[in-house]
């Protein structure tokens, strides 16, 4: 209990809130310099006059001492009107009792809230804020699309009725880590939805407020994604199917032509006149070039659906060379070529897969074999100025290909004009292959040529 | 008298090729067509050589070289696959499954024999 003393008003005068007095008819008694700045007035003007000058809509039927009255509107005699909070304080005093109002202008907290609320607003997910007993104290304009409850509603629901859960079952420990949880909505229906926790203080206390995406398009893409791999593998699958089924369906007719006119040569049902031979030669020669080109077809099928696995390990070239070389060497002496190796003394170990390399070398070595009549094959392996690709070099001394085909002879069924010849029994695919397996090796496969002199095929393959 | 040797093909044109082949060489031939047939022939006769087919109906070349191997009585007969699925892995699948040896259609007629003669026991070569 204060009483009204001189000493009083001054302390009256240095208070930091504006600070006004008011009898119990409503007319102002006495008000602090504050109050005068805060009003934009002289307390002169006032004091006397109805406090509804200051605040025009009055307080609340209910405010009485020992309350603090937010949502207060002041207006400052300049004509502004503002946000206030006012806190009432009963004094009595000789001349009878005033009523004190502390009165703060809360504008700059105000907008404050506005500015958040606003963000919260915008915000594209849901918003929830909850304080500790699980009830909602806080819901942005998502969440009544979302949940299907108006704002009001959704205020002071306790957040389970949204969130089956509860925010518990989705505080992974880890603030701002979504966690994906099944939310209700009004009628009933469950929707697929990620939640990000984090802690907001306030005034009020602590609200958790909890950020709610809705992931039914993700999920309905996932799911949408998922049949589409699986359509895949099964397209893939019938792919590999219909291959292995054309090889077989292919190779089974091939069996009984190459292998019936094979023991007709053998003579072994009886002896044959030239004629017969010869032309059983032809039956046997192109149901061989058949078979080859059914063998290439199927290959090139295979590496195209992505059906050849490429295993990198480390090769030793120089056996590799030494392998290919060795088998088709009847081929070379049936021509009268010689067929070498030219292999430094280092041991030349690149890093690819064993098998695709021996195709690739294979089919190389054969080609040059093929359009060579005269001189020699050789297979060089090189580590050329200490550089990290390993070559290996097919040099042939066959007729050479014209500039202007060099680009051509590596696609499918494509063949310099300059060099094919009618009794040639190659499919025009050993380029083509070779080639799709050296990118799957991350290799590389150049030509060079000088027609009349001879070719080299040069394959560059990564150090192991 | 060549070594007797069960072929086991069901398509008819590469059984008579296969067959021919071995008979010109003199060996003894019993043929089936499924790998039923296949065990039922090899348990009652015990052939000193199996060539199976690995594309059958019913049973198929797997399994059927798993019916022989589990068999008591044919411990030590080599079994070697003839297929027409000639892929990469095939091969490898094929030698990992316990085929001896494995050949791919079309057979080489120059060859055949002799790749198969090479499995033959000891004894059944001094026969042939």
């Amino acid at each position: 209990m204060l009483t009204y003393t001189s000493r009083a008003e001054a302390v009256l005068e240095a208070a930091p809130d504006a600070i006004v007095g008011v009898d119990p008819g409503g007319l102002v008694l006495l008000m602090n310099a504050q109050a005068e700045r805060l009003f934009a007035c002289q307390r002169d003007e006032v004091i006397g006059r109805s406090v509804r000058l200051l605040i025009p809509a009055g307080l609340p039927a209910d405010a009485g001492p020992g309350r603090v009255v937010t949502e207060v509107v002041g207006r400052c005699q300049a004509g502004r009107s503002f946000p206030a909070e006012v806190s009432l304080s009963a004094v009595h005093t000789a001349e009878g009792p005033i009523l004190a109002a502390a009165i703060r202008d809360v504008s700059e907290r105000k907008s404050a809230e506005a500015k958040f609320r606003w963000m919260i607003e915008v915000a594209p997910d849901a918003i929830l804020g909850v304080d500790a007993t699980g009830s909602i104290e806080l819901a942005n304009a998502r969440c009544e699309r979302l949940f299907g409850y108006g704002r009001d509603e959704l205020v002071g629901q306790p957040v389970e009725n949204v969130i089956p859960g509860g925010l518990r079952s989705v505080d992974a420990g880890e603030v701002g880590a979504g966690l994906e949880v099944a939310a209700r909505h009004r009628d009933g229906t469950s929707i697929p939805v990620e939640v990000s926790l984090s802690a907001l203080e306030t005034p009020a206390g602590r609200l958790t407020m909890a950020a709610v995406r809705d992931i039914s398009d993700r999920r309905h893409f996932e799911e949408l994604l998922h049949a589409q791999n699986v359509e895949l593998e099964r397209a893939s699958r019938a792919k590999d199917n219909f291959l292995a089924s054309m090889s077989h369906e292919l190779r089974t007719p091939l069996n009984a032509i190459i292998g019936f006119t094979g023991t007709l040569l053998m003579k072994l049902p009886g002896p044959l006149n030239a004629e017969q031979d010869h032309q059983l030669r032809i039956v046997q020669t192109s149901g061989k070039h058949l078979l080859s080109i059914i063998n290439d077809l199927l290959d090139l099928a295979k590496i195209e659906s992505g059906g050849v696995q490429i295993t990198r390990k480390p090769v030793d070239c120089l056996r590799v060379a030494e392998e290919v070389v060795a088998s088709l060497r009847p081929l070379a002496d049936a021509k009268g070529i010689a067929l070498g190796i030219d292999a430094p003394g280092e041991k030349l170990i690149a890093s690819a897969d064993r098998r695709a390399v021996g195709q690739i070398l294979i089919n190389l070595v054969n080609n040059a074999i093929k359009f060579t009549d005269a001189g020699a094959v050789t297979v060089r392996l090189a580590r050329p100025n200490g550089d990290a690709a390993i070559e290996i070099a097919v040099h042939d001394t066959g007729p050479g290909i014209p500039t202007a085909d060099l680009d051509r002879i590596f696609r499918a069924f494509e063949r310099s004009a300059a060099t094919a010849k009618s009794t040639d029994e190659g499919t025009g695919l050993g380029l083509h292959i070779s080639q799709k397996l050296a990118q799957l090796l991350a290799a590389t496969i150049t030509v060079t040529s000088t027609v009349g002199l001879g070719s080299t095929f040069t394959v560059a393959l990564a150090d192991g | 008298m060549g070594a007797r040797l069960l072929l086991v093909e069901d398509t008819p044109h590469g059984m008579q090729l296969m067959s021919y082949l071995l008979r010109a060489h003199d060996h003894l031939v019993t043929e089936a067509v499924t790998g039923e047939q296949a065990v039922a022939c090899a348990e009652a006769e015990r052939p000193d050589l199996v060539v199976l087919d690995l594309q059958l109906p019913g049973i198929d070349g797997y399994q059927t070289l798993a019916a022989l191997r589990g068999a008591a009585g044919l411990t030590g007969v080599p079994v070697i696959a003839v297929t027409s699925f000639a892929t990469v892995g095939d091969h490898d699948r094929a030698l990992e499954a316990g085929f001896d040896h494995y050949l791919t259609k079309p057979i080489d007629p120059e060859t055949f024999v002799g790749e198969l003669e090479a499995y033959l026991p000891p004894l059944s070569k001094d026969r042939g």
